[in-house]
């Protein structure tokens, strides 16, 4: 039985587009199922997302996510 | 190599996503966060680009089976949508204003003053034991003389 390994997937979301705030609402959000992590870049955010398993497209669901709630 | 159509300047049409450029001195950028976000249950999303000069919308697909043109058009429905109802709703912000005005001066209930404040009372349960039986004694004592 084999160990599926985590996969790294990133995402870079403009400053100008998406704020602070909802993506921290969008990390908690998603935390139950991955590991999060935001770095802050001088014009965007950079965004991995680490899940057990692999989830498709997790990356664009989270920028999706966040573009929900910036509305 | 993958293909890239340009049907219209502001459009391009890759193998798997499309890039649409949004003027904000004509959408602003509210109505493309609203036309997105109606926009987010069928495909993927993302904004970039400067929101005072130029808005870059990349489209992305969720399923295979998906037409980016239908996508990027209906994208651009839903933008002008917004745009239309926002400027009816400009229009007819006044006329709004003073229906809702009218409505709420209707529905106010004069205030009476609190003297002319009374409960009704039919059985005198709010009267005292005195009051009551003050009242049966006199008239028993008329009775008696």
């Amino acid at each position: 039985m084999g160990i599926e390994n985590p996969e790294m997937k990133e995402i870079i979301l403009n400053k100008k587009f998406y704020s602070r705030e909802c993506i921290d609402r969008a990390m908690q959000e998603f935390g139950h199922r991955c590991r999060v992590s935001v770095r802050n870049e001088p014009d965007h955010f950079r965004i991995s997302i680490e899940c057990d398993g692999n989830i498709s497209d997790i990356e664009k669901e989270f920028s999706n996510h966040c573009l929900g709630l910036m509305k | 190599m993958e293909n890239t159509k340009q049907g219209m300047e502001n459009i391009e049409i890759h193998d798997d996503h499309a890039v649409l450029r949004v003027n904000p001195r004509i959408y602003p950028l509210e109505l493309v966060y609203s036309a997105a976000y109606i926009m987010i249950d069928k495909a993927f999303i993302l904004l970039d680009g400067d929101p005072e000069k130029s808005v870059v919308v990349e489209i992305r697909k969720r399923k295979k089976d998906q037409d980016l043109n239908d996508l990027i058009r209906e994208f651009n429905e839903e933008l002008l949508n917004y745009a239309v109802y926002k400027v009816q709703s400009e229009k007819n912000k006044r006329l709004r204003e003073i229906i809702l005005y009218r409505a709420l001066l209707t529905n106010t209930v004069p205030q009476k003053k609190n003297d002319d404040r009374k409960m009704e009372d039919p059985d005198n349960i709010m009267k005292t034991w005195e009051e009551t039986h003050s009242k049966e004694d006199k008239e028993d004592g008329h009775r008696e003389s």
